[in-house]
């Protein structure tokens, strides 16, 4: 039985879907590795609020979800799983949840009010131990050293009704895309995953017939001219389209940054202070470049956690490609 | 123990298995700049300066939280370190308020140790906000020159307060206090600050306005075994001889070793012991010197409150008595001031109490700090202060207590003595398992096993202090110093290195006259009741 569905998310090709695009098998396997007592975290506190394409899976498929959280703790053995979800999906789904979950076993946990940051996974971890909501260094990985110190097999909600799929047979490659933004038929598709990003604009009717650019991966995501879109997804499956001609760039960079700076977690001083001198110089309209660069580089080298990193690479891509003369 | 091998900078160097780079390298003399990295608790590794680079791996690692791995090799300068940690630099001055002539870590300022070792130029910069708050008459802090390292929460748990917590408002993190909670006034958020945003409550203006009338009678004390890291501060002429005649020249009447008042409170302390023993009271007694330790247990555990010991502190009983004594010799109480110097800041909360009163009169006027006292001595001219003459000078030529376990020991010694008509052999102390920098040692008087402990720091008292929850009786007494490095750790410590600090104090060259001191400290009964017992007065 063991070998078996490790064996069929392997064949699957399935990388988790929250984000990071860790092959999913391999997860389940090294957790399945360990010794002691085991936990499973369903991460559902999807950060991104506009698109809330987790929400859109717990709307139509919620019995998918649970299965494939239940799957993982009778695989693993574990002791419990936690469904760690942000505040207005614990409100709206806990009620349905409470009717097909069994309580031992699954616990809904109510992501408090911490930002961004509350949906990376030491920072879930560290939650629901009941401390505040602060990183911690990787490695040791939580699928040896998670919650409460013991192997945790954490996967995205999405990530989870794929397992469901595939262990029912039912799984056909396909994945959700989120198109948000400037958008005619704004909604979350579930297309197959080889699709490149101009497909995916085109099947849902969304190829935008004015100049425009997107960013891929939702907030930490990279931004694209249309002329690189024939590339495949990878990462958070999240399109946003932007009018080239209406967009304020500095603006732009104003609400990047100031997103950046309430949701990370103030512990390290390249997050803490840099985004809000990149958000005074955006609200200014006075971009010190070399200032920019400068934080942008220690983000990059120097952030704790993968937050200041990705919030880097995110800034840096609209700065040197969309924003390249200023 | 597991050896590892490494190289820093091309230079091989051995450290142990879960050590850090930083340690490493300190203890090879290899300069790592860190701001917010403090030897004694846990890296919080928010700055971001103590940069390095390790072979094989991506981007930039700090050294302060870095676990040395077996061939590791690390370089601390780089351009790509040197790019970064300029930045973060930059970025955390950018936050802190610069007001270097009041500040007290002017002297030890990482920030600008920094500045100077990175060739910065410091442009001062005036912060945004700023919420200033005073915790009772002791400590205070000022947000606008606070980094946000994050150390003040990190010892305020430490201590089992948790006083001090980080909240976010907006995107921005602010240092607030937890509603609830207390402030215990022990001060270790100032001795870890790295950017001066917590001070002690100043009384030098008033301690210089009261020396500056004529009429005042200005009594200064302070135990001797404190006050050399002040005297290595103020320079290598400065030891307790000059430290005494410089009270003088600041126009001090008499000087007073607070260990004289220590010597009272043992031998009280003993008694007090004894009549607990003899009625078989199976009950802790608390000792009371430390007074966070007192306002911790009547704070958080009102329940213990009967533990505590009814003898004031040290220094309150030593005030007390040289006031009484004044008072004897016809002085106006009005005109007798009694200053004590401390690494302390708790005092400060301490001497305002109903219970440091002595009739109507404050037993200790005013409690100053080592850190204020340097700023009062520093311009002195050192000549000068070595013109003074000893008279009115009543310091111990010997400091008999170089350590908290030294009061201890010879309480029990005297119990012992006073109980059994026999001296006490060598009272040795073992280390009490899963509590670090926890004593206890045990004696048989009587046929009775007494437990006594040791503990330095609140947070690991607490675990005592629950056991004690459990079973009043699993310890007879209890010796707390709220601070971790016990006293000479305090809050109100000087800046320097608290690894070289230690009680050992030399020799007070000056004369030794015991029979004023006698007639001040030998108190009857009655009068100690009066002087050093807190009954009645809570």
């Amino acid at each position: 039985m063991e070998k078996d569905i490790i064996e069929k998310i392997r064949e699957s090709g399935l990388r988790g879907r929250g984000g990071g695009n860790f092959e999913a098998w391999l997860k389940w396997d090294i957790a399945s590795k360990q010794n002691g007592r085991k936990y499973v975290i369903c991460n559902g506190a999807d950060g991104e609020i506009e698109s809330s394409k987790d929400g859109y899976i717990m709307d139509n498929y919620l019995d998918d979800v649970v299965f494939g959280i239940k799957s993982a703790v009778d695989f693993l053995n574990a002791e419990k799983a936690y469904f760690y979800l942000r505040s207005d999906y614990f409100e709206k789904y806990k009620e349905r949840l409470s009717k097909i979950i069994d309580k031992d076993k699954i616990e809904i946990f109510k992501k408090p009010d911490v930002g961004y940051i509350g949906g990376e996974e030491t920072v879930i971890c560290e939650v629901i131990e009941g401390g505040g909501a602060f990183p911690r260094s990787k490695p040791p990985f939580l699928t040896k050293d998670g919650l409460y110190g013991m192997p945790t097999l954490i996967n995205n909600v999405e990530t989870f009704y794929c397992i469901s799929k595939i262990l029912k047979g039912e799984y056909k490659n396909k994945r959700f895309f989120s198109v948000i933004g400037n958008a005619t038929k704004k909604g979350v598709y579930e297309l197959p995953c080889d699709l490149t990003i101009e497909d995916v604009l085109r099947k849902t009717g969304n190829y935008p017939d004015f100049k425009f650019f997107v960013r891929i991966g939702g907030k930490f995501g990279s931004f694209y001219f249309p002329k690189e879109l024939s590339i495949n997804f990878s990462g958070l499956g999240v399109i946003e389209i932007f009018d080239q001609e209406r967009v304020d760039n500095f603006e732009l960079v104003q609400e990047m940054a100031e997103f950046f700076h309430k949701g990370n977690c103030d512990k390290c001083t390249p997050c803490r202070e840099g985004f809000f001198e990149i958000y005074e110089m955006a609200r200014k309209k006075e971009f010190d470049r070399e200032k920019i660069n400068g934080i942008l580089f220690s983000l990059e080298n120097s952030s704790f956690c993968y937050f200041g990193k990705g919030a880097a690479n995110s800034l840096n891509s609209f700065l040197k490609k969309i924003m390249k003369n200023g | 123990m597991d050896k590892l091998t490494i190289k820093i900078n091309g230079h091989v160097l051995q450290g142990e298995k879960n050590e850090s780079i930083m340690n490493v390298a300190n203890r090879n003399r290899i300069d790592i700049i860190g701001l917010c990295y403090c030897k004694d608790i846990k890296p919080e590794s928010s700055c971001r300066l103590c940069l390095v680079s390790i072979k094989g791996r991506k981007g930039l690692h700090t050294a302060c939280n870095t676990k040395i791995e077996e061939g590791m090799e690390i370089e601390t300068e780089n351009e790509e370190i040197k790019k970064t940690r300029n930045t973060n630099f930059e970025l955390i001055f950018s936050k802190h308020c610069q007001n270097c002539i009041s500040c007290r870590r002017k002297n030890h300022c990482k920030i600008l140790d920094i500045a100077k070792k990175c060739d910065f130029d410091l442009k001062k910069k005036k912060s945004t906000f700023s919420t200033k708050m005073q915790f009772g008459p002791a400590i205070s802090f000022d947000s606008s020159k606070c980094i946000n390292c994050n150390n003040c929460v990190q010892v305020c748990n430490n201590q089992g307060v948790g006083f001090l917590q980080k909240e976010r408002i907006d995107g921005f993190s602010k240092i607030t206090t937890c509603k609830g909670k207390e402030c215990v006034f022990c001060g270790q958020c100032l001795s870890h600050c790295p950017s001066g945003a917590f001070e002690e409550v100043s009384s030098i203006a008033e301690v210089k306005n009261i020396l500056g009338k004529k009429n005042n009678h200005v009594v200064f004390q302070f135990s001797s075994g404190m006050i050399m890291s002040l005297c290595k501060e103020l320079g290598d002429r400065w030891d307790i001889s000059s430290f005494s005649r410089a009270l003088k020249l600041l126009g001090a009447d008499m000087v007073f070793d607070t260990s004289y008042a220590v010597d009272v409170i043992v031998e009280k302390e003993s008694s007090a012991f004894i009549s607990r023993a003899a009625n078989n009271e199976k009950k802790c007694l608390f000792t009371s010197h430390c007074p966070a330790w007192v306002r911790y247990i009547k704070t958080y555990h009102p329940e213990l409150n009967d533990c505590l010991s009814k003898n004031k502190s040290p220094h309150i009983i030593c005030g007390a008595s040289i006031k009484n004594y004044l008072l004897k010799k016809g002085m106006k109480g009005e005109n007798i001031y009694v200053i004590s110097i401390a690494p302390c800041t708790s005092k400060k909360f301490e001497i305002l109490g109903k219970s440091s009163f002595w009739g109507k009169y404050k037993s200790v006027d005013f409690s100053l700090t080592l850190s204020e006292m340097y700023t009062l001595l520093k311009d002195l001219d050192i000549e000068k202060v070595n013109e003074q003459d000893f008279k009115n000078v009543f310091i111990k030529s010997i400091n008999p207590y170089n350590s908290n376990e030294d009061i201890v020991r010879m309480g029990i010694k005297l119990f012992y003595e006073k109980t059994m008509g026999s001296e006490a052999g060598g009272i040795e102390f073992k280390k009490i398992s899963g509590i670090e920098n926890g004593l206890e040692t045990e004696i048989i008087s009587n046929g009775r096993k007494i437990r006594v402990g040791i503990v330095y720091g609140l947070g690991r008292a607490k675990k005592i202090v629950n056991d004690l929850k459990k079973d009043i009786g699993a310890y007879d007494y209890l010796e707390v110093m709220a601070c971790p490095k016990g006293c000479l750790g305090g809050g109100g410590q000087t800046l320097g290195d608290l690894e070289e600090i230690s009680y050992s104090c030399g020799y007070f060259v000056g004369p030794q006259d015991n029979s004023l001191v006698k007639e001040i400290f030998t108190l009857t009964d009655e009068e100690f009741k009066k002087i050093g017992n807190t009954d009645g007065l809570d």
